[in-house]
């Protein structure tokens, strides 16, 4: 479904990504991992097309996408909930909701998924109406992955969506991906949460210093001793 | 002391005045409330506003139109072709320079600000310009207040754009798409949003509501020329500040306290220390509330 090819990316004279490879095939669960600074986060930028490539490509069932502006991408159904849940913390949840909808036009069927994000996310239910700044940070989170859901994503980018919450949460929002991916959505998966991250994966990357440096199933990668040494910690 | 009548006359004057300055005022507090810029030619964009007015009021006039048709499409046309004016200034002298940092685009706003100037002055001369129809005469007197009725006229038009905004901005898809983009403009692109053509939307709001302040005011006091921009600007700017930059209801209630207490500082003290009331009451608001009566926050660099 989705590939990247070479892609190098590049904030001024610091060179981000240094040729990324990954493919996201239809109706997986890829997980992206790597320490801070490794460019998880600047490989989706890229793939939303907020990060101009100074080479490379990546495609999406096979047309290019990296020339395309952002608002394209996400008409094609690459959402992303993008890193620290950025929901308008000056709207209403409803409002926030509404804008994961701003490319659609089917008011009836905007109304309907409204509802379905409230069925996923109950407390959203309750808040429906409050300023979202007053929501709690996992409340937050569940509000930014509601409103990737409004889009009717084909493919979920997550930039670390169980960062800073409490461990009931992070289990929580673990479920409800597994329910998102259920529902015949493909995820391409950012975390910090090594374990978990892999736990629902289909396949695994790891990222440092701007490189793939090893892609294997998610089992193999949990036995690597690297990986564990590096990201797993006592686990 | 002056006699209770001639209080209530400075306040409907000062609301006549005030509502210009909010208009105005509009234009600077959403585009810098969406990119952060303070758009020192908007003033100019006031000034284009009234000639554009004021030239196209003669030629409806000319063509044989009633004078309340003439006026109407006075305003509309002006408002059409004046907002052209800031959608090209955004194109060409801001989003160049929209990776910049703060000082260029700044920078390029004075310099814009000065050529839309040179360029009324080059086409239209150092004269004032005229308005064709005399609209200042008629009135009525209510109790001691004489109310002229193109005050009524600026007073309703001036409360039914600012309702018309304050509605688009708050309920529709567009305006909540401004909402965002001034929130968070990456986030706005990763839900889809043309960033740019919001933008560029907000530069067209802006102009139009400016370009008809400007139509209304040549209405008013029945000429205009080409320095106009910078007074009105700079009254209308420190409306915005007053109400706290980047808020609309802050503009507007900015605007009109501005135009009050000027009138008030005119009619009780002297015409000639209205701008100096006007701007101790900036500085004062700037001392006390630096983030405006009804802001949020305070430019930090300018």
């Amino acid at each position: 479904m989705l590939r990247l090819e070479g892609v190098r990316c590049s904030y001024g004279a610091i060179e981000a990504l240094k040729g990324v490879d990954l493919e996201v095939p239809k109706g997986t669960i890829v997980t992206l991992i790597g320490s801070n600074g490794a460019g998880k986060s600047t490989t989706l930028m890229a793939i939303s097309g907020l990060r101009p490539l100074s080479s490379g490509s990546i495609t999406l069932d096979g047309e290019p996408i990296h020339d395309l502006p952002p608002e394209a991408i996400v008409a094609r159904g690459v959402i992303q909930v993008a890193e620290g849940r950025r929901i308008f913390t000056r709207m209403s949840v409803r409002e926030n909701l509404l804008m994961g909808a701003f490319l659609r036009r089917d008011r009836a069927a905007i109304e309907k998924d409204m509802h379905h994000v409230m069925d996923l996310f109950p407390v959203l239910r309750e808040r429906l109406e409050q300023n979202a700044g007053t929501l709690s940070g996992g409340e937050q989170q569940m509000l930014a992955i509601g409103r990737a859901l409004m889009a009717r994503p084909r493919l979920l980018l997550l930039d670390e969506p169980s960062l800073g919450l409490a461990p009931s949460l992070v289990k929580a929002i673990f479920t409800i991906l597994e329910e998102i991916h259920g529902e015949g959505v493909t995820l391409l998966l950012v975390e910090q949460n090594v374990h978990r991250a892999l736990k629902i994966a289909h396949d695994g990357y790891v990222l440092a210093t701007g490189t793939v440096v090893l892609h294997d199933t998610p089992e193999r990668l949990l036995q690597n001793e690297e990986v564990k040494r590096a990201y797993l910690g006592d686990e | 002391m002056i006699p209770g009548g001639a209080l209530l006359q400075q306040i409907v004057n000062g609301l006549t005045v005030g509502a210009v300055y909010a208009l105005i005022a509009l234009g600077y507090t959403m585009v810098y409330g969406i990119i952060e810029l303070i758009n020192f030619a908007h003033g100019e964009i006031y000034m284009i506003g009234a000639y554009v007015g004021t030239i196209s009021a003669g030629v409806f006039l000319a063509a044989g139109l009633p004078v309340w048709a003439s006026l109407v499409l006075a305003i509309a046309t002006a408002a059409a072709l004046t907002s052209l004016y800031g959608l090209s200034a955004e194109r060409l002298a801001y989003r160049p320079l929209r990776k910049a940092g703060r000082l260029a685009p700044l920078i390029s706003a004075l310099g814009l600000s000065i050529f839309f100037q040179q360029y009324v002055f080059l086409a239209q001369g150092a004269k004032d310009k005229v308005f064709p129809a005399a609209i200042t005469s008629g009135g009525f007197v209510l109790g001691s207040v004489r109310v002229a009725y193109i005050q009524v006229a600026i007073i309703l038009v001036a409360a039914a754009l600012m309702v018309s905004l304050q509605a688009f901005v708050g309920k529709t898809r567009m305006g909540r798409a401004m909402r965002c983009t001034a929130q968070d403009p990456v986030m706005a692109s990763l839900v889809g949003v043309p960033v740019n053509r919001v933008i560029a939307l907000t530069f067209v709001i802006g102009s139009a509501l400016a370009a008809v302040a400007g139509v209304l005011v040549v209405m008013y006091y029945g000429k205009v020329n080409y320095l106009a921009g910078y007074a009105a600007g700079l009254k209308a700017f420190t409306a915005a500040v007053l109400g706290g930059i980047g808020n609309i209801p802050g503009a507007m209630l900015g605007g009109l306290f501005l135009g009050v207490v000027e009138s008030l500082a005119a009619g009780y003290i002297g015409g000639e220390y209205k701008d100096v009331v006007a701007f101790v009451i900036l500085v004062l608001v700037l001392i006390v509330r630096p983030q405006g009566l009804l802001g949020v926050r305070v430019p930090d660099k300018i």
